[in-house]
């Protein structure tokens, strides 16, 4: 017993997890689609109204989705902080990572555009203060924001542009992305087809028969390589639902249960709690360097943050795909950034103080640097095993 | 790292992440604005209070039944890898 709870590893079914939490997502979606009307009037009313209370289940569907997301970005830090552990963005991987962090930011998107469809006081308030932070894109900022907002403000525009991101150009890019990064079509032409040089479908046996080989007997489908995923997804779907019907105020916030007020702003404003470390990164750098205001330099860190994560197959130098824990460098800049990204996830959430704001710069600073130290410190690590 | 260990890792994270999201921030805010409340149906009368606690127990029930089936099913998978490693060892 104790050693095949070893054997067991919660990273190896991640992947498979989230492809199931994302059709559940999907199912969910179309059945709140149905009843949803993306209009700044009406929106709120159609979520806590006609959802929540008139529709049979629809509190049901509606807590499936939130928490369903709650869960799958849970989720995919935990993967993608795997596979940071384990060097699964080297050598032949790398292919995987690309995608994999392309994958992130649509999830990123469609979180963002979902938490403000139901125009609650927390949504608008949410979705004023991350659009207008394109404002600090140098030179074009401010027309980039009312390009993506359609008006001055979060408006009914502004309403169905995210709608229709979130409905359809989103899930399409997701599903998409998904077949990239699981190597679909890769597998689905060498375990199901096989071409000849003309194009022409060539059979099993007649390929076997060709070059005088004797097929294996074939394993059994439901083999542990299908049972063990699928014992993972069981054991989550337990855990899933029993929060869906009884912990389910883990996704909603207290605030959004009131209509959005263009004229009564919050005195924290903050989103959904996987967007949280980023805010607090542009928050932490409260003080003007120089010329450069401290707005910008909080920008900058965002953008080398994602940017250093999605270029990890470059900036890790060491050319061995080794785990974390061989690797005590490494190990040491791992738990840095998983700190990091947790400390400044729960002060995000914190109403701001001068303590926090010490703390989120201390924080802030460590993240930032340790995508400019990595190269460095990866490149002694290599030479140190030659 | 053995498996053990990485999923204890994962279990603080999500503790501290829960601890440090649901219970930190209300020690700042009042609790009054914090606490978030079951709004899919409206309470006034005593008729809607017995029709708000028979569907909150019908949803009870719905929940308990949907998680034991999950869990049930755990059960028999774990059953099912158990007996083909079994047989293979044979």
């Amino acid at each position: 017993m104790n050693a095949k709870l070893k054997n067991f590893n919660i990273l190896l079914y991640t992947g498979a997890i989230m492809v199931v939490l994302c059709l559940l997502m999907l199912v969910s979606g179309i059945f709140l689609s149905m009843h949803y009307i993306p209009d700044a009037e009406k929106a709120f009313e159609s979520v806590h109204t006609t959802i929540m209370q008139e529709v049979n289940y629809g509190w049901l569907w509606r807590k499936i989705h939130a928490v369903g997301s709650t869960f799958f970005f849970l989720l995919l830090y935990i993967h993608l902080l795997g596979m940071l552990y384990f060097g699964f963005y080297k050598h032949g991987k790398t292919k995987y990572w690309y995608s994999g962090m392309v994958l992130y930011f649509c999830c990123m998107v469609i979180g963002f555009t979902g938490y403000v469809l139901p125009m609650g006081q927390m949504s608008y308030w949410a979705a004023q203060v991350i659009t207008s932070l394109l404002e600090y894109i140098p030179g074009a900022g401010e027309d980039i924001v009312l390009w993506v907002r359609g008006d001055f403000s979060v408006s009914g525009i502004t309403l169905l542009r995210f709608y229709t991101l979130h409905i359809v150009v989103m899930p399409l890019s997701i599903v998409l992305m998904i077949l990239v990064h699981t190597d679909f079509v890769k597998w689905y032409a060498t375990t199901k087809l096989s071409w000849n040089r003309k194009g022409l479908h060539v059979s099993k046996e007649e390929r076997y028969s060709k070059h005088d080989i004797i097929p294996k007997e074939p394993k059994p489908f439901f083999s542990n390589a299908v049972l063990k995923p699928l014992l993972a997804c069981t054991l989550f779907l337990a855990l899933f639902f029993y929060c869906v019907f009884f912990h389910d105020y883990l996704a909603f916030d207290a605030l959004n249960f009131t209509p959005a007020n263009p004229s009564d702003t919050p005195s924290h404003i903050y989103p959904e709690w996987y967007f949280l470390w980023m805010l607090q990164l542009l928050k932490s750098f409260f003080f003007d360097i120089g010329m450069i205001k401290g707005s910008y330099i909080g920008m900058a860190s965002l953008v080398v943050v994602n940017v250093g994560l999605l270029l990890m197959p470059l900036i890790d130098r060491n050319p061995r795909r080794i785990p974390a824990h061989q690797r005590p460098y490494f190990l040491a800049w791992f738990w840095a950034l998983v700190i990091s990204l947790v400390g400044l996830t729960i002060l995000g959430k914190l109403p701001s103080s001068t303590l926090t704001l010490w703390i989120g710069l201390f924080f802030s600073t460590v993240l930032m640097a340790l995508f400019f130290i990595l190269p460095f410190l990866s490149n002694k690590e290599s030479h140190a095993k030659s | 790292m053995p498996n053990l260990k990485i999923f204890a890792a994962i279990v603080m994270c999500v503790f501290v992440l829960v601890i440090g999201l649901e219970w930190l921030p209300k020690q700042y805010t009042s609790q009054s604005s914090a606490v978030v409340m079951e709004q899919t149906l409206h309470v006034s009368t005593n008729e809607e209070k017995v029709i708000y606690e028979k569907e909150m127990s019908r949803r009870d029930v719905i929940g308990y039944s949907i998680v034991g089936y999950f869990l049930l099913l755990s059960v028999l998978l774990y059953i099912k890898i158990a007996l083909q490693r079994f047989t293979c060892k044979d």
